[in-house]
């Protein structure tokens, strides 16, 4: 097997378990937003690639180069200036999206073996294994019908469909709720 | 992009296969490991990385006492085999009630099954054309020998540790002139008057080497090894400075070389012992005390090339463990260019087997695209508990290199 989605590139370990989850297919994970938005700028030149990188440490400097296309409560998206490169960040944290999600649906992370307190359920994601964990699968299937993860399995569904010929009027409708 | 590859090889008369099979070692479930010229191996601790190597260097050992003996009688008695392979790599608890390894090279054959206790054994068609290398596995506790100046005294059991020792001894004893390490403005000399390791460091300061960063310390006994290596100093090694028990091994070989020589050539006498009586003197080969006298031209034709392969050291076969400790990550990657470049500019095919855990030597090895390279990976069984080793393709290759592929964090996506 290899890896399904090359350019697809979010970061270890709960991002990319729930990237996978949302384009059901193995992704080109990094450890750490420094290192997908590197692997993006070295690796991938002008080729085309999206990001996933949380929002809750300092501001890459790659985003300085990238214009905001639009924006949800947690999720913004950014595409760089003149490569098809785009950038997804979740605020602060896909930890926290997930497990307010979760919230919002009134879905009990506890039901999956999972603590429903953020800093314990942090600490549930940081483990190495949460990239395949089951319990957190199960817990974001489960969220699978929040709008935001809506958006956010929409929007990347249409640029790994178009990539090149993406645009940002597109990516915006892929976004609206059915 | 990827460089194109170097025509470097056009020389190599030694491309030997080397085909491992494991099963039910250590952490190890399954590995079966079809090695190349230049291998690297990576994989989470105690995932049974240093198992293969081991094993690997081990079975060069074994294919090596069989050819250089003729025989493999000394593995076939009980659990033998796997008992030297314990003792000499310390992995006493590393076996398992039906532990099972086979190996296979363009020579021999052999398998062990532990359930069974029974060696089993075939030779090749290529079983003459075998070429002696010289077998080195340098371990991660290497830096012993710089940490501990008085590591000569240490009582220690006969194990790769201190092989790499005496290894060491002989490499560093060599060294009377100063040598460079790497390109770090930093040079190394042995001082046989006081029987110490001497660094002199960029800023031209001298220092032991006991003295040294942790880098240091674990950088040069490493490196002066293997520039050791790579200079083929060990070819030099002569039937007067071996062991009585090497000596008489070496002799017993050559008469069977000498045997092996006179196949289907009719035979007076061959060997005079301390003077020549026959006419064909410039058919002799003298080898400590003992002259052997070859029939005719083609015998001794023969004669030469097998004592050249089988009593001089032909080639290396280097097992190294986590070269990078406590390097700083371009020196990491200068080392493994220093590595890819000797081993490859080797005109009897030098062979290289690494374990790492630093992305930067993985990296580096990619980039550098050495003829013939293997990556290998330990990842584990779903819920066993135990692991399974895989091996990337070269389009695997080119994921990790030219799309960026972190194989540390993504090695589950190529597990076969």
């Amino acid at each position: 097997m290899r890896i399904d989605h090359i350019n697809v590139i979010p970061e270890c370990y709960v991002d990319t378990n729930l990237i996978q989850y949302l384009i059901q297919g193995t992704v080109n994970h990094q450890h750490g937003c420094n290192n997908v938005v590197g692997k993006i700028k070295n690796s991938f030149h002008d080729r085309f690639a999206i990001g996933i990188i949380d929002n809750d440490k300092d501001q890459v400097g790659y985003l300085k180069d990238c214009l905001k296309i639009t924006q949800t409560t947690h999720l913004q998206f950014f595409k760089h200036k003149t490569l098809p490169h785009y950038l997804i960040t979740v605020d602060p944290a896909t930890d926290q999206f997930i497990l307010e999600c979760a919230n919002n649906l009134g879905v009990n992370p506890e039901n999956f073996n999972l603590p429903s307190e953020l800093q314990a359920f942090t600490k549930r994601t940081k483990k190495t294994s949460s990239n395949n964990d089951p319990d957190i699968r199960n817990l974001i299937r489960s969220i699978g019908d929040h709008a935001e993860i809506k958006a956010l399995r929409q929007s990347l569904h249409y640029l790994i469909q178009k990539q090149y010929s993406a645009d940002n009027e597109g990516l915006i409708r892929s976004m609206q709720i059915n | 992009m990827i460089k194109e590859e170097k025509c470097i090889f056009a020389a190599v008369n030694h491309s030997a296969m080397k085909r491992l099979k494991i099963r039910n070692l250590g952490p190890l479930s399954a590995a079966d490991v079809d090695l190349g010229q230049v291998n690297v191996i990576v994989g989470m601790q105690s995932s049974g990385k240093s198992c293969v190597l081991k094993t690997a260097c081990y079975c060069s050992w074994v294919e090596k006492r069989i050819e250089l003996t003729q025989s493999s009688s000394e593995f076939e008695e009980g659990s033998r085999f796997l008992d030297i392979l314990v003792n000499y790599h310390k992995m006493k608890g590393f076996i398992w009630p039906d532990t099972y390894i086979s190996y296979e090279s363009d020579y021999m054959g052999f398998s062990y099954d532990h359930s069974e206790q029974k060696f089993t054994f075939f030779w090749k068609e290529k079983q003459w054309d075998y070429q002696r290398p010289k077998v080195s596995y340098i371990p991660s506790d290497r830096n012993l020998v710089a940490t501990i100046p008085t590591w000569s005294k240490l009582t220690l059991e006969n194990d790769n540790l201190l092989d790499f020792m005496t290894d060491w001894d002989i490499a560093r004893k060599s060294m009377d002139t100063s040598s460079e390490v790497l390109n770090l403005k930093m040079s190394y000399h042995y001082d046989s008057l006081s029987n110490k390791d001497i660094v002199v460091l960029p800023n031209d300061k001298t220092i032991q080497l006991s003295e040294g960063s942790s880098g240091i310390q674990s950088l040069v006994p490493m490196f002066m090894h293997l520039h050791y290596l790579f200079g083929k100093q060990h070819e030099k090694q002569s039937l007067t400075a071996m062991s009585f028990e090497k000596k008489n091994e070496a002799i017993n070989l050559a008469s069977k070389l000498h045997q092996k020589a006179h196949e289907g050539i009719q035979t007076t006498d061959r060997i005079e012992n301390g003077k020549v009586t026959l006419s064909e003197q410039n058919r002799s080969v003298v080898l400590g005390t003992t002259m052997y006298v070859c029939e005719n031209q083609l015998a001794y034709e023969r004669f030469t090339k097998l004592v050249n392969q089988f009593l001089l050291v032909n080639h290396n076969e280097i097992f190294l463990e986590e070269p990078e400790d406590n390097l700083f990550p371009p020196t990491q990657c200068q080392l493994v260019d220093w590595l890819v470049d000797n081993v490859s500019d080797s005109d009897k095919g030098d062979f290289l087997f690494v374990a790492t855990h630093s992305p930067y030597v993985l990296n580096q090895f990619i980039k550098d695209k050495p003829k013939d390279f293997r990556i290998f990976f330990t990842h584990p069984i779903q819920k066993s508990g135990q692991y399974a080793l895989s091996s990337l393709t070269e389009e695997d290759i080119q994921d990790v290199y030219y799309n960026g592929v972190d194989l540390f964090f993504n090695f589950e996506a190529y597990e076969n």
